[in-house]
């Protein structure tokens, strides 16, 4: 089956003053049409410049791809000029936004909003609302973004990223802002409208429990890198990386009652620090001297010297 | 929206009398008696007591200030001549600002200050709104693209002009004008008055023609002053806008840069422009003094200078409290259209 | 040695604050130092009971002060890049001198002495002079409106004729019969490039002189209308912010009522009521320090507003500290760094301001003018337009360019930023 979404060693940088840092590196993976990929990590290991560097939407101009490629439906993205990315934005890459309030714009009715991104030939405004599963569309298209309560404003904006019938689409953190309820609706959203339209979708989160849900597959980011990419199953039952078991046991979710929080030890490093070897090394309890020297590269999904001896 | 308004509604009677509080302490708390100085006698080498006392007298010198600011304030003339209820003779009974009489001129008492001031108003006013138009049209356009260039070398080098023109004063800028475009420059444009000698004879469109060449550099003279601080202004609340995330949401629709620009930038960064059209009333008003005083055009700003030689303090004082009133009208309607432009006012 | 090497690190992680402090500073120690600058008196006079020194006979103890710390003044770059106590320690002179600057402006009497006295009773003795030998208020009725020496057109014959005979802006108005013109001692020549390099004015005073003691004026002026804004503004803003509530409402509707007043017209209106004696400088600097407060009372009041629920000062209150004592040591130094900025872009506007007012005549006038009032004196002539503006926009351009810097030395988004 062709993938929808090719990435092969793809790099992105920021710059911060007069110095550039590498936010990803080398990153490979696949997305099927109609699949639903997670991408779970702590905050600043790269997942959301990952999700921006596909359509080009960097929020700083001096974000750039230094390598790699990206492909969708086989045709490469690195290296289009704005003119020829510009129309595959919204009409095959789909955005959904974490911050519903910051997203939509305060002086725009949320239906005028939905129709900029609309394409010929595919549902009206109104339908694209209530398929969100907003009641009385018509009421909520005349509303001001300020008007809506924080989940209806979700709703509006997952109506927004659909609107053009993309291919892909690409969710930062959707349901961070919501409690958990809410977080699930939207999210069950998201998949079914994947199923129903074959789109793929790539969802960025930091709850490992919510991937594991929801994904049928699952990428854990570390320091830029992807350290593990398995089915969602088998990560949650046999992790294959000593950061994956961590998120895990650090899970809420899944820790018994009774016991306590497990938390990993130490910080991730910052992008300037990072220094040959495996980055997790500080932190692993399996670290060898190996690791601190030679850098695992991802082999059989995993980013590891010893998958194996990694406990659940 | 209703209670917004209500509550700046409110506050436009104690701003209003505010402002003739201040208008009025200005001329009476200020070191110098004028009652001494009008009645000095050059001749004499000094001033005679009964000049005095009558100057007193006639303006309310000699009463409390609280007597003094009511009759400042009308409608009712508290002086000599005025309302009976007071103890005047009747003549005058109404007066001061609420009754919109403004006094007469110190020197020419038979000229009354408002009459003047109607016919200086219809040179002031068109003079003030074009050069308004004039810098505001030049300014959001130059503003947006200065924010949505930001670092490049061309935006470097208009950042690096305006700051200079910022930095210079509005006076020398319309000499330097006169010196070069003027008979001792290049000569291209008229620069005294607002009509050439003669220009009765001519036919409308001639005159017309005159006009606005006469008008060309005093227009600029006074745009340029203001130019800068705005064009700065609207960059700076630009640059705010395109930092926001619904930016990045128009774009990820695939919305060409003049749409994301266009309809979703510009929309909201101008909505403090507004307020600032209202807010930079006085600085225009105060320019209009300059350029009216180095034109020679009858306006109301060379009305307060020809006033500030004869040190006819009444004069000033309307001219400065009719200013700050128009402001604070200014600044009232522009809050009104704020908050019908906004829709987060709007809708409460 | 160490200290002068971090001082020119500094310097270069940040060079346009550095080049603007240091653009202030010079300016203001010109003006500090105009006694020594431009001056009919010598400045060194061997006479026979001993070396005398004319230039600083008529000066006052203020005016001594002034000049004193000049030299300090123009040294503020090198010791304000060092560390907390350096600066204090240096930094207090500058603050007398501003406060001494304002002051001698104001303080009227002084011995006079008749210009170009010295010049005329200097007989054989050796003599120097300042660097611009010209006083203030010097006349020369052999020379009215000579354009800039280092002209051609500034030629004059022997005969007291131009020898070009299209002379830049010769006026064809005041037809004055030609007469040699007249070279006192200790001057340059008649036609010496360096005589005259910014041109006469009507009554053939040397305009660099008049430039020099014309910008000390409106520095002096700029200064003290800043200072004033700054404490009224603090003062208001700090209790508007603090207070929170009523206060912060009356003082909001003020702030309001003061932004409606064209400045200009209340400078007209106080100056055409007349000032009973005091100086001019008083009252310029009060209406622009009374309309100018505005700024920083606005940043002050948000700071403090922010301030007042930020933690440590909830800490500092459950320590039972004074209300006074938070104010002063805990919420004031937070909420510094903008009022410093607004001063300095203050200071720049009440520049431009007094100079519109002292061109319309309402402001310094004769003999003491401002840069404003020497372009008041020949709107004719270019000389007298374009030297005295373009002094005034360079102080003016120092000033916001000092701001500009300072924000962005304390935006904590911009790199490079100081701690």
């Amino acid at each position: 089956m062709n993938a929808l979404l090719e990435v092969r060693g793809l790099s992105v940088s920021h710059a911060r003053g007069a110095r550039r840092f590498f936010a990803v590196e080398e990153l490979d993976f696949d997305l099927a049409p109609g699949e639903v990929l997670a991408i779970v990590g702590e905050s600043g290991c790269g997942k959301s410049t990952l999700l921006a560097s596909i359509p080009r939407l960097f929020a700083d101009a001096q974000s750039r791809i230094d390598s790699g490629s990206v492909r969708l439906a086989g045709r490469e993205l690195v290296g289009l000029s704005e003119d020829e990315l510009r129309p595959l934005r919204g009409a095959a890459i789909g955005f959904v936004f974490q911050d519903a309030h910051a997203a939509l714009n305060p002086v725009l009715k949320v239906g005028a909003q939905v129709e900029e991104g609309l394409r010929a030939g595919g549902a009206s405004t109104l339908e694209l609302l209530a398929q969100a599963g907003l009641p009385d569309p018509a009421r909520i298209a005349a509303s001001y973004p300020h008007q809506l309560s924080g989940g209806m404003r979700q709703r509006a904006l997952v109506a927004l990223a659909l609107a053009g019938r993309p291919q892909l689409l690409l969710a930062d953190e959707p349901t961070s802002a919501l409690d958990p309820v809410l977080g699930r609706e939207i999210l069950e959203l998201l998949t079914g409208a994947c199923r129903r339209q074959g789109m793929g979708l790539l969802l960025v989160t930091h709850d490992i429990g919510l991937a594991l849900r929801h994904a049928r597959r699952v990428a854990v980011m570390y320091a830029g890198r992807i350290v593990e990419l398995a089915p969602a199953a088998e990560l949650g039952a046999r992790p294959r990386h000593p950061y994956t078991a961590a998120l895990l046991a650090a899970d809420p979710a899944r820790t018994p009652r009774g016991k306590r929080f497990a938390a990993i030890p130490g910080a991730a490093p910052a992008p300037l620090e990072r220094g040959a070897g495996c980055a997790f090394a500080p932190r692993c309890a399996l670290a060898r001297e190996r690791c601190r020297i030679e850098r695992p590269a991802l082999v059989e999904g995993s980013a590891c010297f010893f998958p194996d001896e990694v406990r659940p | 929206m209703a209670a917004y308004l209500r509550r700046r509604l409110a506050w436009l009677l104690p701003s209003f009398l505010g402002i003739t509080l201040v208008v009025f302490l200005a001329v009476h708390l200020a070191p110098g008696d004028p009652a001494l100085r009008e009645s000095f006698d050059p001749d004499a080498g000094s001033a005679d007591a009964a000049d005095i006392e009558r100057f007193r007298a006639e303006h309310l010198l000699d009463r409390p200030l609280a007597v003094q600011y009511l009759h400042f304030l009308g409608p009712f003339d508290l002086s000599p001549r005025g309302h009976r209820w007071f103890g005047g003779s009747g003549e005058h009974a109404f007066g001061g600002l609420l009754a919109l009489d403004l006094g007469s001129e110190i020197h020419r008492p038979h000229v009354r200050i408002v009459d003047e001031l109607g016919r200086r108003l219809a040179v002031t006013a068109p003079l003030t709104l074009a050069a308004a138009l004039l810098a505001w049209g030049i300014a959001i356009p130059l503003g947006a693209w200065s924010a949505v260039r930001r670092g490049q070398k061309r935006e470097r080098a208009l950042a690096l002009g305006l700051f200079a023109l910022h930095s210079l004063p509005g006076f020398w800028l319309a000499l330097l004008l006169v010196l070069a475009f003027g008979a001792a420059g290049l000569g291209w444009l008229p620069v005294l008055g607002l009509h050439s000698a003669g220009a009765e004879d001519l036919g409308w469109f001639e005159w017309l023609l005159d006009l606005l060449l006469h008008s060309i550099l005093p227009v600029l003279a006074l745009a340029l002053g203001s130019l800068a601080y705005l064009t700065r202004q609207v960059r700076a609340s630009m640059l705010e806008v395109l930092a926001q995330e619904y930016v990045i949401t128009a774009r990820s629709k695939g919305l060409s840069e003049r749409v994301v620009i266009g309809r979703h930038a510009l929309r909201n960064a101008l909505l403090p422009a507004i307020t600032l059209a209202a807010l930079i009333l006085p600085a225009l008003v105060g320019g209009s003094v300059i350029v009216e005083t180095i034109f020679g055009l009858p306006g109301m700003g060379r009305y307060a200078y020809e006033a500030l030689l004869e040190r006819d303090y009444a004069v000033i004082q309307a001219v400065t409290a009719l200013s700050a009133l128009v402001t604070l009208l200014a600044l009232l309607a522009a809050d009104v259209l704020y908050a019908l432009a906004d829709p987060r006012i709007r809708h409460g | 040695m160490a200290e002068l090497r971090t001082v020119l690190q500094c310097w270069r992680r940040r060079p346009l604050f550095w080049a603007a402090l240091a653009l202030v500073c010079a300016l203001h120690a010109l003006g500090a130092a105009a006694p020594l600058v431009a001056n009919d008196a010598p400045l060194w006079l061997a006479a026979p009971g001993g070396a005398r020194f004319p230039a600083l006979e008529p000066l006052n103890a203020c005016e001594r002060f002034v000049l004193l710390l000049a030299p300090w003044i123009l040294c503020t770059p090198l010791w304000a890049a060092s560390s907390w106590r350096t600066r204090i320690g240096f930094g207090w002179p500058a603050f007398a001198l501003v406060l001494a600057l304002v002051w001698q402006l104001s303080a009227g009497a002084r011995t006079f002495v008749p210009a170009g006295e010295w010049k005329r009773q200097l007989g054989a003795q050796s003599a120097l002079f300042a660097p611009i030998p010209f006083g203030h208020s010097e006349t020369n009725s052999s020379e009215p409106w000579r354009p800039p020496t280092w002209l051609a057109a500034s030629e004059i014959d022997e005969q007291g004729h131009y020898v070009e005979r299209n002379v830049m802006g010769h006026p064809g108005g005041l037809e004055l019969p030609p007469s040699p013109v007249e070279v006192r001692a200790g001057e340059p020549a008649r036609n010496a490039a360096l005589r005259h390099p910014l041109g006469t004015d009507a009554l053939g005073r040397d305009l660099a002189a008049r430039v020099v003691w014309g910008a000390r004026n409106s520095l002096a002026v700029g200064l003290a209308s800043a200072l004033f804004a700054l404490v009224l503004g603090t003062l208001l803003g700090s209790l508007a912010g603090w207070r929170g509530a009523r206060t912060d409402l009356v003082v909001s509707r003020a702030i309001e009522l003061v932004l409606c007043f064209p400045v200009l017209f209340l400078v007209l209106l106080v100056v055409s009521v007349g000032s009973g004696g005091v100086s001019a400088v008083w009252t310029i600097s009060g209406v622009l320090g009374l309309t100018g407060w505005t700024g920083v009372a606005r940043l002050l009041r948000a700071e403090f507003l922010r301030l007042r629920e930020a933690e440590f000062v909830l800490a500092a209150r459950g320590l039972g500290f004074s209300e006074w004592r938070i104010v002063l040591r805990h919420a004031l130094p937070n909420a510094l760094a903008p009022v410093i900025v607004a001063t300095s872009f203050f200071a720049g506007t009440a520049m431009l301001a007094e100079s519109a007012i002292s061109y319309l005549g309402a402001g310094l006038v004769e003999p003491e003018a401002s840069l404003g009032g020497l372009v008041r004196g020949g709107t004719e002539h270019a000389w007298m337009v374009i030297f005295p503006g373009a002094v005034l926009a360079l102080a003016v351009i120092a000033w916001n360019l000092l701001g500009e810097e300072l924000r962005d030395l304390n935006d904590p988004r911009i790199p490079g930023r100081r701690a």
